[in-house]
């Protein structure tokens, strides 16, 4: 029995609600049960499609500032060609995005005939909310084949891989996140080790021999093992090397090979 | 109807926390309105709507992040609830009073994520929050907050004086 005034015990029974509520949710998440991901996937159907309008709305808008309206203020001066240049800056900004959409989808098709599987190409409409993960969204779900596992890349190098598939969005874990770790190997030495996220916009290659010869430029790829992520995409770049005095491991910074904070389209290795 | 208000606040927030924001994002660090709309829910509306929005909206951030589910529903009701009681014993009309709350209330946020998350998976270490840029992130919260809360209490008063007129 709660001692107290009525007020008092509707107080303590609110907060031990919520603790129980949250505590049953965080042990369903720690034991991997995924009946919680029916909660997950309802939200994430109910927001993502805002996301998407907002994201593709500012990217038409940026594009539209970068293209058009930046450069008429510049010369608006010239007032009596304005109207042709309006016009002619309007094409010409179309043919901008296209040509940039075709170097992308070029870059991709080259990166594609590698042979790593069929690819879906998708655009990126969301980032975490809570800005303690390396996550983002994106417009393809189970409906377009897009399962949970399957690993995500652009042209520049490895992105992710997939945590979350609804029907028509998934959520992709970056490999910057502390969550995320790619069996990797140096390209230049072969030397092994794993890269793990630091949710900062490097990752870090641990377990890496204090012997191992690496040095400051060199290539890291996926090595295979583990099952997600095939053989000899590019994770990044080693940026700092440091061997201390004792232990048995090197520290090494590996800076990611894509510009993870600007994503904007990336593929998702289906392997069909 | 101030369901369905909530809801499209609800939406409204989300939309721009995961869009919008990440463009005014400084060295990193961006604002968490989730945060400062449950600060703002405690305040104005008292503990148990502030305990009941701080819960709804930390279950929608975990179900949109990678972290733990419920670890940000727990931490986003408690903070609504101790804002909310705060408020009954401490009322202050005060914006700057009012940021101040938010300053305290980010860092308590993120030692209640650092905890939980540390206690769960030690072995991610501290990599997911260090006392720097959580100071960062409670002050560029504030500020956000006072624009929010200043805003709010303007279109206050001028519902308030057309309502007098």
């Amino acid at each position: 029995m709660i001692k107290g005034t009525p007020k008092r015990r509707k107080d303590v029974i609110l907060l031990f609600l919520i603790f129980i509520i949250a505590f049953t949710l965080i042990t369903i998440n720690i034991r991997g049960n995924k009946n919680s991901t029916i909660i997950e996937s309802i939200i994430i159907t109910v927001i993502s499609p805002f996301q998407s309008i907002v994201t593709k709305s500012i990217n038409k808008i940026s594009s539209i500032w970068n293209g058009y309206i930046y450069l008429v203020n510049v010369q608006e001066e010239n007032v009596r060609q304005k109207k042709e240049i309006h016009e002619l800056r309007e094409e010409n900004n179309r043919y901008i995005e296209q040509n940039l959409r075709y170097k992308r989808l070029k870059d991709m098709l080259a990166f594609q005939e590698k042979g790593y599987g069929k690819m879906i190409m998708s655009e990126v409409v969301g980032f975490d909310p809570t800005g303690w993960a390396h996550i983002v969204m994106i417009d393809k779900g189970t409906k377009d084949g897009v399962k949970k596992g399957m690993p995500v890349v652009t042209h520049e190098g490895l992105v992710g891989r997939i945590i979350q598939s609804t029907p028509k969005f998934s959520k992709i874990l970056l490999i910057t996140d502390v969550k995320s770790a790619v069996d990797a190997i140096v390209q230049r030495t072969r030397s092994s080790g794993v890269v793990v996220g630091n949710n900062k916009n490097i990752c870090e290659m641990k377990y890496l021999a204090i012997t191992a010869d690496v040095e400051i430029m060199d290539k890291v790829i996926s090595s295979g093992l583990g099952g997600i992520f095939p053989k000899g995409l590019i994770i990044g770049i080693v940026s700092a090397v440091q061997k201390g005095k004792y232990g048995l491991f090197q520290k090494v910074e590996v800076t990611p090979a894509g510009n993870l904070s600007q994503l904007e389209e990336v593929f998702v290795i289906t392997g069909d | 109807m101030p369901i369905l208000i909530f809801i499209f606040f609800t939406i409204l927030i989300f939309t721009i926390q995961t869009t919008v924001l990440r463009y005014i994002s400084i060295a990193g660090v961006t604002p968490d309105i989730i945060l400062i709309f449950t600060v703002y829910a405690g305040l104005r509306q008292g503990k148990e709507k502030g305990i009941t929005t701080g819960f709804i909206l930390g279950l929608i951030q975990d179900s949109l992040s990678a972290g733990i589910m419920g670890v940000n529903a727990l931490s986003k009701g408690l903070l609504g609830f101790i804002v909310g009681d705060i408020r009954e014993k401490i009322m202050s009309e005060n914006t700057i009073t009012q940021c101040f709350f938010i300053f305290i209330a980010t860092i308590f946020d993120g030692l209640i994520v650092l905890l939980i998350s540390e206690t769960i998976f030690p072995e991610d270490l501290g990599g997911r929050i260090s006392l720097r840029p959580l100071l960062s992130r409670a002050l560029y919260n504030s500020i956000i907050g006072l624009l929010i809360f200043g805003v709010s209490k303007w279109v206050k008063e001028v519902r308030s004086g057309y309502r007098s007129i």
